[in-house]
């Protein structure tokens, strides 16, 4: 038993000076974070065969006592006067507080939003758009796989032969407030056709304007070409 | 006239101009679901409104008299503790501990139990 | 002669005008940008931005603020009692702007020098309750009944603790008189001998104001908004206007009766040409409106038994025994203020 209080000893003689001044919990980790530049020498022993409690420092081990010995059970705890202390003058809410005082003096994270906008991947799914190829022929030859797997049937597709022959529609339609911008449109098109575009900022004032027909979609289209191409560059070898 | 007076007089005037100022500019169209009482969606009934509360509150209501009462006769002692002198604070601080007795009996026989079985 | 004295009563009448303009304006404004400190600063705490749209940074905001207030309608619950209904928050706003009449911004430099300057401000603050309370039982309303009950209640607990720890003050100072209580502080704040009494002191205005974490009234989730429920437009604005206008006074009585009013050692010169005492007074009461912010930009609620047992069972014993302790020692000491 001497052994272990001498092994004990041992360890903690290495302690700096303040820390072993003050003797319970919270105030060693305060004189510790004092002397922060030699904390990490001086970090008490962990024992790490303990799995209950795994990485707690080790308390003072329990002193085996015949009857009738006594066995002061506060002996390594805080003194009445720090407990005093703690009580009246609140210290954790100080502590708390000067945390909050810090934040204070910290810039702010909030983004104006018209003036700054976030950040936006490449796969960002927005508003819809329908491409060319850069013939400028349509790319959409109405298989209507992108109106099998919409999950909103937002799409409604009717098709007819064209005047050349070419297989291509006649009447493509999405009606953006059912859509749910899940992308599978544009994972479905086996031809890159119909896209999402980055774009959410599509609002408008009456209902009817947010039904997409053709020609809006080729419109978008027309007009996001350069950005639709960069961003699926940017994506492909993803896909 | 003073200005404490003119204080006493000008105050009420400011509040009465901003009510004034309300009751002019703002509209005024009361209907059924906009008067009646807030209750989250239930219906208020007459009734609820102004039944029993809790005893506590009175309780506190009546600790607070005799408490603030004591305070109130300790303040002259407040502004005189050089004039009376050794007796006369020794008037003052039996008299504070005789109504700190009582206070230890109240806070001994729970009177102060606002959350009490029923509330839980 | 007739003549002559209502010329004098008439000038007389213009200066006390004059006088009391120029301390509630310049309230009234402190008031009205206590608001929008508190959006800007509680939003600082946080790491975000607060209202900064309506002028630069946001400093127009009260403003638009009280203008779409007074152009809303303001529905009378029918069940109400419809003259309590208006009076009780226009009587918590007269009550709170009284306040102001006693506050020394200079040596004597008051609307009112009044000797028993501490009890004018005690009763205005046990008056304000009635506000409170008139409120919530003239809505009618059963929650805005309860909430009105648990806000009286916690206010007048709480008040206990101010009249001591107040007391305490006026034992060190030996006068009513907000300025003698002020020079009485040459020597030394009165918060260094008497830091316990500031902390309990604090804590009490923080629950007299309903400010976190005392707020369990105005929380929403608890009773929608507690007392003033049903007050809409204008009569919200009266509660509203209220606490900031308690919050910037309390503030002011703290730096008063603890941190030295207008003094600032050994730093300023009484005989200056502009008088630096109003600005060192509205520096530290500043300073205090930061740290009713900051208490309520850190700490979480208090349940409401929570709250009446801290009061009763924690802090009037300390402000007892503090009371028992403070006369023993002057007595003891020979240290009495005459």
């Amino acid at each position: 038993m001497a052994i272990l209080r001498q092994l004990v000893v041992g360890v903690a003689a290495s302690r700096p000076l303040a820390t072993r001044l003050a003797t319970s919990r919270p105030s060693i980790l305060a004189a510790s974070r004092l002397l922060s530049t030699n904390s990490r020498q001086q970090a008490q022993h962990v024992d790490h065969t303990n799995h209950l409690h795994p990485g707690h420092p080790k308390s003072p081990p329990l002193q085996t006592s015949f009857p009738g010995e006594f066995k002061d059970v506060y002996a390594g705890g805080p003194s009445a006067i720090e407990k005093a202390v703690h009580l009246f003058f609140f210290t954790e809410i100080l502590r708390g507080m000067w945390i909050v005082l810090e934040q204070f003096f910290r810039p702010p994270y909030t983004i104006m939003y018209p003036f700054e906008k976030g950040p936006l991947s490449p796969r960002f799914r927005g508003e819809h758009a329908l491409r060319r190829y850069p013939s400028g022929e349509e790319r959409c030859i109405a298989c209507k796989l992108c109106e099998a797997i919409c999950p909103a049937q937002a799409i409604t597709i009717e098709s007819e032969a064209r005047l050349d022959g070419s297989r291509k529609t006649t009447r493509y339609d999405i009606d953006m407030t059912k859509c749910i911008y899940c992308g599978f449109c544009q994972e479905a098109c086996p031809v890159d056709a119909i896209v999402e575009t980055q774009n959410q900022e599509f609002s408008t004032e009456t209902r009817e304007e947010l039904l997409y027909n053709k020609e809006k979609l080729l419109a978008n289209g027309d007009r996001a070409e350069a950005e639709i191409a960069a961003n699926l560059h940017a994506d492909h070898v993803y896909r | 006239m003073d200005n404490i007076s003119m204080l006493f007089i000008f105050v009420p005037i400011l509040s009465l101009i901003l009510l004034a100022l309300n009751l002019l500019l703002a509209p005024h169209l009361p209907y059924e679901a906009k008067v009646s009482a807030y209750e989250c969606g239930y219906v208020a009934l007459p009734g609820q409104t102004r039944s029993t509360f809790q005893i506590q509150f009175y309780l506190v209501a009546i600790l607070f008299l005799v408490f603030d009462l004591e305070i109130l006769l300790i303040l002259p002692i407040a502004v005189s503790l050089y004039q009376v002198g050794t007796f006369g604070f020794s008037v003052a601080v039996i008299f504070f501990i005789v109504l700190t007795i009582g206070f230890v009996l109240e806070i001994g026989s729970g009177a102060i139990n606002i959350s009490t079985s029923a509330n839980h | 002669m007739i003549n002559n004295n209502l010329i004098l009563i008439i000038l007389n009448t213009l200066i006390s005008l004059i006088d009391v303009l120029l301390v509630l304006l310049p309230v009234l404004l402190s008031v009205a940008f206590m608001t929008i400190i508190e959006r800007k600063q509680l939003a600082a705490h946080q790491r975000r931005v607060g209202p900064n749209t309506v002028g630069y940074y946001g400093i127009l905001q009260p403003f638009s603020d009280a203008l779409k207030l007074i152009l809303k309608e303001t529905v009378i619950p029918s069940q109400s009692n419809k003259i309590l209904f208006y009076l009780a928050p226009v009587s918590t706003l007269i009550f709170s702007l009284l306040g102001w009449g006693i506050i020394p911004f200079g040596q004597g430099l008051t609307l009112f020098d009044f000797s028993l300057g501490i009890l004018y401000t005690l009763a205005l603050s046990s008056l304000g309750v009635y506000g409170v309370l008139f409120a919530g039982w003239s809505a009618n309303s059963k929650y805005a009944f309860l909430g009105s009950l648990r806000s009286t209640a916690a206010m007048i607990s709480y008040e206990l603790i101010l009249s001591s720890a107040i007391l305490i003050v006026i034992l060190l100072a030996g006068s009513f008189n907000f300025t003698t209580i002020i020079e009485s502080q040459e020597a030394i704040w009165f918060v260094v001998p008497l830091l316990p009494v500031f902390i309990f002191y604090f804590i009490s205005i923080l629950a007299e104001t309903s400010r976190t974490p005392f707020d369990l009234q105005e929380a929403e989730s608890e009773l929608v908004a507690g007392f003033f429920t049903e007050h809409s437009s204008i009569i919200f604005v009266f509660f509203f206007l209220a606490e900031y206008s308690s919050i910037v006074l309390f503030s002011c009585i703290t730096a008063i009766l603890f941190f030295g009013g207008y003094n600032m050692p050994e730093l300023f010169v009484n005989n200056t040409f502009i008088s630096l005492q109003a600005v060192v007074l509205g520096l530290k009461t500043c300073v205090f409106c930061f740290m009713f912010v900051w208490f309520r930009a850190t700490l979480p609620r208090l349940r409401y038994d929570q709250l009446i047992e801290f009061c009763w069972l924690n802090l009037l014993p300390v402000a007892v025994a503090f009371i028992i302790l403070v006369p023993c020692i002057l007595v003891a000491f020979d240290i009495a203020p005459y």
